[in-house]
């Protein structure tokens, strides 16, 4: 009972987050908010991914260093979580640092430009720009 | 005689090897600041990543079976696999090799002091879209995709005093961002229900994992993988992003993005629709892939009818190529959903045809818009016979496009008619249609820049290596669209092999891999 009510839980908040952050990516006036937005968007799914990986068990055991013989292999399977889940969120938080990092770089340089982050008057005065090679 | 087996260790160096040139640059660079050693390294690489990737296309056509090389030496499924087939070792072909050119070309256009910082996005670009071809497995599809989605982005951005770069460059970091996000979920779900990630062995346990919330799991990974992709390949109703940010980079840039970072979205979806899920036969699976495939053939559809006619109003002329490639992607995601043979054979002959046109006709206006000094299309007028080498190759590529015969867009746009007919006349016709409201805009550019009265004054270049650049890839157009066209046998022994591999033999093909991999 208690274990399903944390599952449903979990899993409505982080839909609300989702849909808050991309709420806020779409419709977001300023862009640095957008790339907040963006952060959150992207936490939540790897906490999902996290989530995904992980069960109710007691007690818990790291997956490694574990002595396998005889009802080892059992209890280790039963206790220790999906470590496989905890390398793809490494990997994805790797990437979101690149990407986040790229995308602040350019609201920066936007902000240079136009001086404004609020993407529709960043749009609007640099529209009149000539473009030329 | 190529042995299979000696050439497989070598696919995992055919993504790393530009990646590894691409971190030694900043090294070589503050060694030497020079631009010629660093922009010969540049290529280089790419030239050993395109012998490589031709071993390998070599090496899936001497055998039946496909190649597969675990990375790190990982027992799969656990581990990355990368399975190389014919369809994608002949994209992966097309693709260094269309780098390859894009890089000699960047030694005439770039000229500016930042050239090492492209010279390192450019070969990391090149790591991403080869690695997204190759790979077996798809979490590491997601990773390739960031690593050609970040460099991607940065490159748009490279003119970083220039307002409309910066701005384009953002937009499509935003939804891009988003939609490799969007794909990471589709990932955690596929991990948590089916428990792997490699794209054999989930066809494998897709076929004796069945349950109600199993259905639920696999329509909302097929609907976020199908997303993903389209923004990835800029399709409707995610194309908005794609006439903005692809005229907005340097003209390399804009070609490499048009002719193959498109791509990427596209073999996502071949990988997701034929690789992974050939195994369904019915069922609330087969329906939900059916139906998955159906949606890629109505946004396919729209597409290609939105960037036909949003091409014709276009005034900039690299605004104009870029509607084209929203055309032609519909038209690609046209042929993947068909789900068989037929679409398979046209659409990996058509995306051939398509990355070396768009590329071509790109690049060769990137000549016009150095001399003229604008992007404006009238202001190009007559341009053409001044340059004669980029005129030839904006004929060719116009023309190829347009699918004009004997050149090879005839022969791709009518097996790919056929294929969409064999599916629905409905779909055919609509293809038809935008392919000819897209001819008039060809046209229009083809008339304009060659036969049209010059109204300014240009200036003299010196784009040598542009020049090699244009005339080989017109010469390997017009080899291609004749070779093929005047030898069925031959397009069925290369184009057809690889789709029935794929497609009627898939069955032979997967349990080789689960074979090699001692998959459970």
């Amino acid at each position: 009972m208690l274990e399903a009510l944390t599952y449903i839980l979990i899993i409505a908040i982080l839909g609300l987050n989702a849909l808050v952050s991309i709420y806020g990516i779409i419709y977001g006036r300023s862009l640095v908010k957008k790339l907040i937005s963006l952060t959150i968007l992207s936490d939540t799914v790897l906490v999902a991914v996290i989530f995904a990986g992980f069960y109710y068990a007691y007690p818990i055991v790291p997956p490694v260093y574990q002595d396998l013989a005889g009802t080892g292999r059992e209890f280790l399977v039963k206790h220790a979580s999906d470590p496989l889940p905890q390398a793809l969120v490494l990997t994805g938080i790797v990437i979101g640092l690149a990407v986040n990092a790229l995308i602040a770089f350019g609201i920066i340089q936007a902000y240079r430009l136009a001086k404004t982050t609020d993407a529709r008057k960043v749009v609007e005065t640099l529209s009149g720009v000539e473009v030329t090679e | 005689m190529i042995e299979p087996q000696a050439i497989e260790p070598f696919i995992g160096l055919v993504p790393f090897i530009p990646a590894f040139f691409g971190f030694a640059i900043p090294v070589l660079y503050l060694a030497t600041r020079n631009r010629l050693i660093v922009f010969s390294f540049l290529l280089s690489g790419l030239t050993l990543s395109t012998i490589i990737s031709i071993l390998i296309a070599i090496g899936t056509y001497v055998t039946e079976n496909p190649l597969v090389f675990k990375a790190g030496g990982w027992p799969a499924p656990i581990g990355i696999v990368y399975i190389v087939d014919r369809f994608s070792a002949v994209l992966g072909l097309v693709s260094s090799f269309t780098l390859l050119l894009i890089g000699l070309y960047s030694v005439s256009y770039i000229v500016d002091d930042a050239y090492p910082w492209y010279a390192i996005l450019l070969l990391g670009n090149a790591a991403g879209v080869l690695g997204v071809i190759y790979t077996g497995d798809l979490f590491n599809l997601f990773v390739m995709l960031e690593v050609t989605g970040v460099s991607s982005y940065a490159l748009v951005m490279y003119y970083r005093h220039r307002a409309d770069s910066i701005v384009s460059g953002l937009k499509y970091a935003f939804i891009g961002s988003l939609g490799t996000t969007l794909y990471l979920l589709a990932m955690g779900l596929l991990y948590s229900y089916y428990g792997t990630l490699n794209t054999i062995d989930f066809s494998y346990k897709l076929q004796y994992i069945t349950s109600p919330a199993h259905a639920y799991a696999f329509g909302a990974i097929m609907i976020l993988a199908l997303w993903a992709f389209s923004i990835k390949s800029g399709v409707f109703p995610n194309h908005f992003w794609l006439p903005d940010a692809h005229p907005a980079a340097p003209t390399p840039i804009s070609a490499l993005l048009s002719g193959l970072v498109v791509n990427t979205g596209l073999v996502g979806l071949y990988k997701v629709l034929y690789i992974s899920t050939w195994s369904i036969s019915g069922g609330v699976y087969g329906s939900i892939r059916e139906l998955t495939a159906l949606a890629a053939i109505i946004m396919g559809a729209l597409s290609a009818v939105f960037g036909a006619l949003l091409m014709f109003i276009q005034r900039d002329v690299k605004r104009l190529i870029a509607y084209s490639t929203v055309m032609n992607l519909g038209y690609l995601f046209m042929g993947i959903g068909c789900l068989t043979q037929s679409g398979l054979e046209a659409t990996l002959y058509y995306t051939i045809v398509h990355s070396l046109a768009k590329a071509t006709l790109f690049m060769s206006a990137g000549v016009f818009i150095k001399a003229a000094g604008t992007r404006d299309l009238d202001k190009l007028a007559g341009l053409g016979p001044r340059y004669p080498v980029a005129g030839i190759a904006l004929a060719v590529s116009t023309l190829t496009l347009a699918g004009a015969p004997p050149l090879p867009g005839f022969l791709a746009k009518l097996l790919l008619y056929e294929a969409l007919f064999e599916k629905s006349p409905v779909i055919a016709i609509t293809m038809i249609i935008a392919s000819a409201i897209g001819l008039l805009s060809y046209m229009r550019l083809f008339y304009t820049i060659l036969l049209g009265v010059p109204v300014v004054s240009w200036k003299e270049l010196d784009f040598r290596c542009a020049k090699v650049v244009l005339l080989l890839l017109s010469i390997v157009i017009i080899v291609v669209g004749i070779v093929f066209l005047f030898n069925p046998d031959l397009l069925s022994k290369i184009i057809g092999a690889a789709s029935t591999q794929s497609t009627i033999d898939i069955e032979k093909y997967a349990e080789y891999v689960k074979g090699t991999l001692r998959l459970p």
